[in-house]
């Protein structure tokens, strides 16, 4: 029986870009082999070509001895490969039973042989302790324990090797430590080798027995966890070979004024709902703040809940020395709030409308004669917005005819046909091409600093953040302390690090 | 930039119209007489008037399965109201505002109570047909007003008013969904409801607003029914309104799916169904084959809408809106080379998309 599954050479290349340039990995039976990397550094990537999702462009993959090759997902669980990914796969309107046997019941006389489903999957879960009833439906239980039925069941197939995609990143506090400790249990007591990403170091430090960091694609550290170092760790991904040097502030010399001279319009004290854990900023006019943190840090929902469109749970917000509580983005839009989506298909813009109309659609209201459109002062109003921002293309034609860049220049348009005071932009050059992102990067330095709005951007770029914003504070897991660096004092390197090293 | 003139979408439909009319002026000698097409616009007006409500509901993605029940209740309430003493314009407005509250009712259902539009006004179908029944013990009431008949049976320089209403109807509709906010507001729902909602759209108004103006041409419809046989019928609007009121929207090009469609294609449509059923009454064909053939126009028109879905959007479009000889009118850096990979590899992307 083969004890080891190991990856040798892997390279993957998405559109002529390497994501794996030649990576070598082993997961040992009995160990846990705990994943790190940056955003980007492939490790999703690598998950997906030991699990079957991806053929690899190059490299090898060996269970034991013998060469194998997965050509799906279905192919890898066969060859006891399971894994589990970030989101809850099971049919939470089934049972924990038929979901542990969704696709190979059990029959008896040609029936389901429900009893003995009901009794197997009970005794599996009872092996790994988890207080659940197999005859119950998955949705009746917490999402905490989801996760757990989620690694039991994939176990349950034969795996030999499990692959574990960041489990504990929807899991509060005292919901990750079983999880962990079935991990470890399935490691030590059941012989399992397993592969655990994870971008909470405290985590993987505790419970792997390996540690490897990948770093643009290569494997970077690689060793037994006792021996790794915590901060090399963390050095090697937030990329110390990259040059020390400075993006430098092309914000010019509006940064001259430090960022004390200038009002603060938006200013938020320990915010927290379900997925912000207590988030304290301001953000000024005049200013462009940019919000650093990985993927998953609560940026996105904290510019969400800033236009009303999560709940909030605690802390305030006040906006121009005002108490703010948006009611939705109209509400929002009312106080001069505008907010511009980083998922730009799937509430940016509406595809059938011209350019025209997406830009106009949130005030068309205000440009009303006798209660009809004014299509004239409507039209006038988005062309000057939209060659103002130098878009190219059929403004007259269905949006979704132009390219992305333009798509978001459209959606930029849209932003300020509002007449924001405060502009909250999640990844605003994401998608599109360089051209535009230089066009769209000395746009909102002119809103900031010339026209004097309050400019709070996401961005998962350092370069972007660097070049980008005045000031930068860094979200993870959800909070964020408020602390303010001037972006000219940073580096891409010490930007990561940051992210990191509360992690 | 020039505004390019595009052919209206609504050209395609009218040549079907004109094709089958042709055929059917050819087959029978009898259908082009005045008197016909009086006949076939009469006959047509209360799916049309259907079918405009329809549209509205449409084209912000739902669907009104009450109007057909609709009908029954509100032309009845007429007549029963004019039993129990109202006058005959009195009676039209209770009916009109019956069809109303209906259509609130439902909006209400559908944006407060978060339930598919389909269930909603499939349970109102059923309580709204009930209700007539119940309040008569099913049978029909006679209307003794004659000043009623003319909703359904007047004419005015030889045009009959059920048409004349449409007309009107038609006009301010289009006048709704064209110049006012309103209008933009129920194509961007239909066409995106997130990204309206962001935009500061009100959806849960816009939702009321189209399911009300669905059941006030559906209590129009019931005054046109009662008014042109005299007689409330509880079970008037059960068999082919509803479903040729949803037929004609889609055959005239507006989408089940939401946000494309007008009111003119709808209009054109309810004039095409009612052609053709009219048409094979004159040219003698067996009623019961009705039914079967306006089901394979329905299918065809829907599967014509689910295809120019599939196609990749933006080609779709181009083939939509695009006249076929002039150029695609597309950015020419979106055509050009493709760059993203420059800024963009694949696994940050990736990566990006798990939050």
């Amino acid at each position: 029986m083969a004890d080891v599954l190991r990856a040798v050479g892997i390279r993957k290349l998405f559109a002529g870009v390497p994501a794996l340039d030649g990576v070598d990995l082993t997961v040992t039976a009995g160990k846990v082999v705990g994943l790190v990397g940056h955003n980007g550094a492939g490790k999703s990537t690598l998950l997906k070509v030991l699990s079957g999702a991806y053929q690899p462009d190059g490299g090898e993959l060996f269970l034991g001895e013998e060469r194998v090759s997965f050509h799906s997902p279905a192919t890898a669980i066969q060859a006891g490969v399971s894994t589990v990914y970030q989101e809850l796969s099971l049919l939470p309107n089934l049972t924990v039973a038929e979901n542990t046997f969704l696709g190979r019941e059990l029959r008896r006389g040609g029936r389901l042989d429900k009893v003995a489903m009901r009794e197997a999957a009970q005794a599996l879960i009872d092996r790994f302790q988890i207080p659940v009833d197999a005859a119950r439906r998955v949705g009746d239980y917490p999402v905490a324990t989801r996760q757990l039925l989620e690694i039991a069941i994939a176990t349950s197939r034969n795996a030999r090797f499990l692959l574990l995609d960041e489990p504990t990143t929807s899991l509060e506090g005292e919901q990750v430590e079983p999880l962990l400790r079935l991990v470890r249990g399935l490691a030590t007591d059941e012989g399992l080798g397993i592969m655990f990403i994870n971008h909470k170091l405290d985590e993987l430090f505790a419970i792997s027995d390996e540690v490897v960091a990948l770093v643009n694609g290569r494997v970077q550290i690689e060793g037994p966890t006792d021996r790794v170092n915590r901060s090399e760790v963390i050095t090697a991904i937030a990329g110390s070979e990259l040059p020390e040097r400075r993006v430098p502030a092309a914000t010019g010399l509006a940064t001259g004024a430090g960022a004390g001279e200038h009002a603060v319009a938006l200013s938020v004290r320990g915010l927290r709902n379900d997925q912000l854990k207590g988030v304290d900023l301001e953000a000024r006019e005049g200013r462009i703040l940019g919000i650093y943190g990985l993927v998953g840090s609560g940026r996105t929902e904290f510019l969400r809940t800033l236009v009303g469109l999560l709940p909030t749970s605690g802390g305030s917000v006040s906006l121009f020395d005002r108490d703010y509580r948006p009611g939705g983005p109209a509400d929002a839009q009312r106080h001069g709030v505008v907010y511009l989506t980083e998922e730009r298909k799937i509430d940016g813009i509406v595809p059938g409308l011209t350019s025209i109309t997406n830009v106009v659609l949130p005030v068309v209201r205000q440009y009303t004669r006798g209660g009809l459109l004014d299509h004239r002062r409507l039209r006038s109003v988005a062309t000057d917005l939209l060659t103002q921002l130098g878009i190219r293309g059929d403004i007259h034609a269905p949006v979704v005819t132009l390219s992305g860049g333009n798509q978001q220049k459209v959606l930029l348009a849209r932003a300020l046909a509002q007449k924001p005071r405060v502009l909250l932009l999640d990844e605003p050059t994401k998608g599109v091409d360089i051209g535009v992102k230089a066009e769209i990067h000395q746009l909102l330095r002119s809103l900031a600093h010339d026209e004097g709005l309050a400019v709070v951007m996401v961005s998962s770029e350092e370069e972007e953040i660097l070049e980008v914003a005045d000031e930068v504070v860094t979200f993870v897991l959800g909070s964020c302390d408020g602390r303010e660096v001037a972006a000219s004092d940073l580096t891409v390197q010490g930007l990561r690090q940051s992210a990191w090293e509360a992690a | 930039m020039a505004k390019r003139r595009r052919l209206p979408e609504e050209m395609g439909i009218f040549g079907v119209l004109v094709l089958v009319a042709l055929v059917m002026s050819m087959l029978s000698p009898e259908f082009m007489t005045l008197g016909n097409i009086q006949v076939l616009m009469l006959n047509g007006t209360v799916v049309a008037f259907l079918a405009l409500g329809q549209t509205f509901v449409l084209l912000t993605g739902g669907i009104d399965l009450s109007v057909g029940s609709n009908i029954a209740l509100t032309g009845m309430l007429a007549a029963i109201s004019m039993q129990l003493g109202a006058p005959w314009w009195l009676a039209g407005i209770v009916a009109v505002v019956v069809g109303l509250l209906v259509g609130l009712f439902n909006g209400a259902i559908i944006h407060f109570v978060k339930l598919p539009p389909f269930i909603v006004t499939f349970s109102t179908y059923g309580i709204s047909a009930a209700i007539p029944q119940i309040l008569t013990g099913a049978r029909s009431v006679t209307v003794a007003d004659p000043m009623f008949a003319v909703f359904g049976r007047g004419s005015l320089y030889g045009i009959p008013i059920p048409v004349i209403m449409l007309a009107i109807a038609a006009a301010v509709f289009i006048v709704i969904l064209r110049q006012t906010p309103s209008g933009v507001h129920i194509y961007a729902v239909g066409g995106n409801a997130d990204a309206s909602r962001l935009a500061g759209v009100n959806i849960g108004r816009k939702i009321l607003m189209v399911y009300a103006i669905s059941g006030i041409c559906a209590g129009i419809g019931g005054v046109i029914t009662t008014s042109r046989l005299m007689v409330g019928y509880p079970t008037a609007g059960s068999g082919n309104e509803q479903f040729y009121s949803i037929a004609s929207a889609v055959v005239g090009g507006v989408s089940l799916f939401g946000g494309i469609g007008t009111i003119v294609g709808a209009l054109l449509g309810a004039i095409l169904i009612a052609t053709v059923s009219n048409g094979m009454n004159v040219v003698g064909v067996d009623s019961f084959w009705q039914p079967l053939v306006i089901g394979v126009i329905i299918l065809l028109g829907v599967s014509l809408d689910a295809m120019r879905r599939r196609i990749t959007l933006a080609e779709g479009l181009r083939r939509l809106f695009a006249p076929a000889a002039a150029p695609p009118p597309l950015a020419p850096e979106g055509a050009a080379g493709p760059s993203p990979s420059l800024d963009s590899p694949g696994v940050t992307r990736g990566e990006q998309h798990n939050r």
